[in-house]
């Protein structure tokens, strides 16, 4: 789904500002993003966004059957039960969790329009 | 419901633990937008008159702007505002990073920070959970390590701004550190320091809301196109970081060296290329494409393992040519113990250059620096003079108190500092640049290049360059680039976006992001910059400031430039200074009148 180059990244956030806004339009806030930069500076620790996985362990773990693949993972919102299973299955911390409701986040390309990698200056999140 | 704005403020006060939200006030946000125009509103009504700057009776103000935290290009700044212990006049710091948006993100526009504790402490703000928490633990360490073990106590993603021991020693060179940024000029550390207030820590949940989404995602986007297509923001500091006009500045003979006795050297001067030779990688602060901030490696040589987000092109200035030395390495390491023990790099290499040509005219001795021989361009001695200034350690102590109160105690010294109001000189002769001596001499803050620079109308308008040597349209280039910056640092925008994008991209921004009308209006935008401008001089004259004080050290008128392509240049400012006033609205005395007060709406609430 996704080429990264961590060393290209500047730590800017526009990708997660774009996520946020992609997903919750007129929301400024990098909190709701799918996509997430971990800082550990000089350098960038990771970049951590859904890779679409073979095995998508986020959906193996669900107990509740509420992610499902459809090109991207997808959750359904009336089955899931907040109880963040899918969280520690990921094993690239591409899973994250919204602030305000605590449903997980899981990156949904928007669409195919890939809003971070448009945002991104540097090429640091690209498109395979 | 507001937009743009969190619409709350928070209150603390360290003396008696009170902490409170107060609701932002509609009128105070149309008209001083927010950042310094906050910060000013606030110390302005509430700071007591002739308060000491260390005592509990000052206050600090953390104030984010509208923009900051939203995704208008580089808008995550945000200021820092007090009463400066190193020229006990106003003081405002501006810095990039993280901070500014967390807070946005946390539920506040700015935080009010009064009285003092008894014992040192943090300031721990999740979203409306809000605590004081002892800080023993984290007191007498550096900066760089109370970002990390901050960060690992709470999470990465908590941002602080901390202080180092000079902020804990009380020193008036003092800065703030901000994510591995500063809050650099004119001690603002000191004052965190007499607090007793190691840090301030917040982590965020929410987001701010958009008053006109589409319209404002279109003058995103276009500024970003246009950020990107500037020669500026799009190739040059990308690519330089802010050492992209190191050779120009030499060229035109502007870039001061050896404490602005000259403005060449004997050796080749450092170079944009010189400096990028150490570049490891770049970094930005939130929201910004220009990316101008470096990470900076020392490989080889005696000081090899020093890095530094940096070295900007002051320090460069400051550490180099400043103090006739031109060992890149050693500028890194002296940055980075500036960020450490949490230091303004201007100032201190402005000192040491200074102690420099004190040691070279042998007014100083090995005796008075604790056997450091500072001659002109001995890097290893200059660290180690940081070193000092930053422990306040033997010299050091007298050091740390800055240029003008070391030429008044070293025999003999007098006249030889270059600072305006006791704050000590940038990257700039004032001789050369006639714009620039006019800067300095009216800077809201002392020796700045922050409030305006005119040296961009004067040699870099490719249309219509004023030129360095003439006096004519510098006042009006300086008035209008102080209301616009004035502006640009109550908005939480960069100065280097504003740089590229004129008003009129902005204004778009304000109006569409926060709802409110009249910020659609450039001109209006404008005033409320000249507002912030005439409110902060209210405040300067209250603490004692006169037109005496608009002026540059005597050197400059006369002592000539003895080399370069500014050669036997010296600069009077008298005249400029003459029609600044007036063209201010002000009395030939400095004094704003009653009629430019009512034009700015300014007695009307007070």
């Amino acid at each position: 789904m996704f080429t990264i180059k961590k060393s290209n990244c500047t730590y800017c956030r526009l990708c997660m500002l774009a996520c946020t806004a992609a997903h919750e339009p007129g929301v400024q806030s990098v909190k709701p993003s799918r996509i997430h930069i971990e800082d550990d500076w000089p350098d960038i620790a990771a970049i951590q966004v859904c890779i679409a996985c073979k095995d998508h362990p986020c959906i193996q773990e669900c107990p509740e059957d509420a992610l499902s693949w459809q090109g991207h993972v997808v959750l359904d919102k009336d089955t899931c039960t907040l109880c963040n299973a899918c969280i520690p299955a990921c094993p690239v911390g591409g899973v994250r969790v919204h602030p305000e409701t605590g449903y997980p986040l899981i990156c949904d390309t928007c669409s195919g329009r890939f809003s971070c990698v448009q945002a991104c200056p540097t090429g640091a999140i690209a498109r395979r | 419901m507001w937009k743009g704005y969190a619409g709350k403020i928070l209150e603390v006060d360290l003396s008696s633990g009170a902490i409170e939200g107060v609701d932002l006030d509609p009128y105070v946000a149309e008209k001083y937008i927010g950042g310094k125009g906050f910060g000013i509103h606030t110390l302005y009504h509430r700071l007591p008159r002739g308060c000491d700057p260390l005592s509990p009776e000052n206050m600090l103000v953390f104030a984010t702007g509208p923009l900051t935290g939203s995704a208008a290009p580089a808008s995550g700044r945000m200021e820092l505002c007090t009463k400066s212990p190193a020229t006990g006049l106003w003081l405002d710091s501006n810095a990039g990073g993280s901070l500014g948006p967390e807070l946005k993100y946390a539920g506040y526009d700015a935080l009010v920070i009064s009285g003092a504790s008894q014992t040192p402490v943090l300031l721990l703000i999740e979203d409306d959970q809000v605590s004081l928490v002892p800080a023993e633990d984290y007191w007498g360490r550096d900066t760089l390590e109370t970002h990390k073990k901050i960060k690992e106590a709470y999470s990465s993603d908590h941002r602080l701004a901390c202080i180092g021991q000079a902020g804990e020693l009380l020193s008036p060179l003092a800065s703030v550190q901000t994510e591995y940024r500063s809050f650099g000029r004119g001690g603002a550390g000191a004052v965190m320091g007499s607090k007793k207030l190691k840090a301030v820590v917040v982590h965020g949940s929410g987001g701010i809301k958009t008053a006109d989404k589409e319209e404002f995602s279109r003058m995103v986007r276009e500024s970003l196109n246009e950020l990107a297509n500037a020669p500026d923001t799009g190739a040059a500091k990308p690519e330089f970081g802010t050492n992209v006009i190191l050779s120009l500045m030499d060229y035109t003979g502007i870039h001061p060296t050896m404490n602005f006795h000259r403005s060449t050297l004997d050796t080749k001067p450092i170079d944009e290329h010189d400096v990028r030779r150490f570049y490891e990688k770049n970094r930005a602060c939130f929201s910004c494409t220009i990316r101008c901030s470096k990470i900076a490696r020392v490989e080889e040589g005696p000081f090899t393992g020093a890095f530094t987000e940096g070295p900007e092109y002051e320090t460069v200035w400051s550490f180099g040519a400043q103090c006739g030395n031109t060992d890149v390495a050693s500028i890194i390491e002296a940055e980075h113990l500036c960020d450490a023990y949490g230091l303004d790099g201007i100032s201190v290499g402005n000192v040491v250059g200074f102690l420099m040509d004190c040691f070279d005219r042998g007014l100083l001795t090995v005796n008075d620096t604790g056997g450091l021989e500072l001659r002109w361009g001995n890097g290893e001695a200059m660290v180690a003079a940081v070193k000092l200034i930053g422990r306040r350690d033997g010299p050091g102590e007298a050091w740390s108190r800055g240029v003008k109160y070391l030429e008044q105690t070293i025999p003999g010294a007098h006249g030889l500092g270059a600072q305006v109001k006791g704050l000590e000189l940038p990257a700039y002769d004032p001789r050369a640049s006639k714009g620039m001596a006019l800067a300095y001499a009216t800077s809201d803050r002392g020796g700045c290049h922050l409030r305006s620079w005119p040296i961009g109308e004067e040699i870099m308008n490719m249309a219509n360059p004023l030129g360095l040597h003439t006096i004519e349209f510098k006042p009006e280039v300086v008035k209008n680039q102080q209301d616009l910056f004035c502006l640009v640092n109550s908005s939480g925008l960069c100065l280097f976006a504003a740089f590229t994008l004129s008003l009129e991209q902005i204004s778009p921004l304000f109006a569409s992001l926060t709802g409110i009308a009249s910020f659609s209006d450039a001109e209006n935008l404008l005033l409320a910059g000249e507002r912030i401008n005439n409110l902060v001089r209210l405040f300067n004259l209250r603490e004692g400031l006169t037109a005496e004080d608009d002026r540059l050290p005597e050197r400059f008128s006369t002592e000539p430039l003895p080399d370069g392509p500014c050669q036997g240049e010296t600069v009077d400012t008298g005249a400029m200074l003459q029609t600044y006033y007036k063209l201010r609205g002000w009395t030939p005395g400095g004094l704003p009148t009653r009629e430019q007060l009512e034009k700015l709406d300014i007695l009307f609430e007070s």
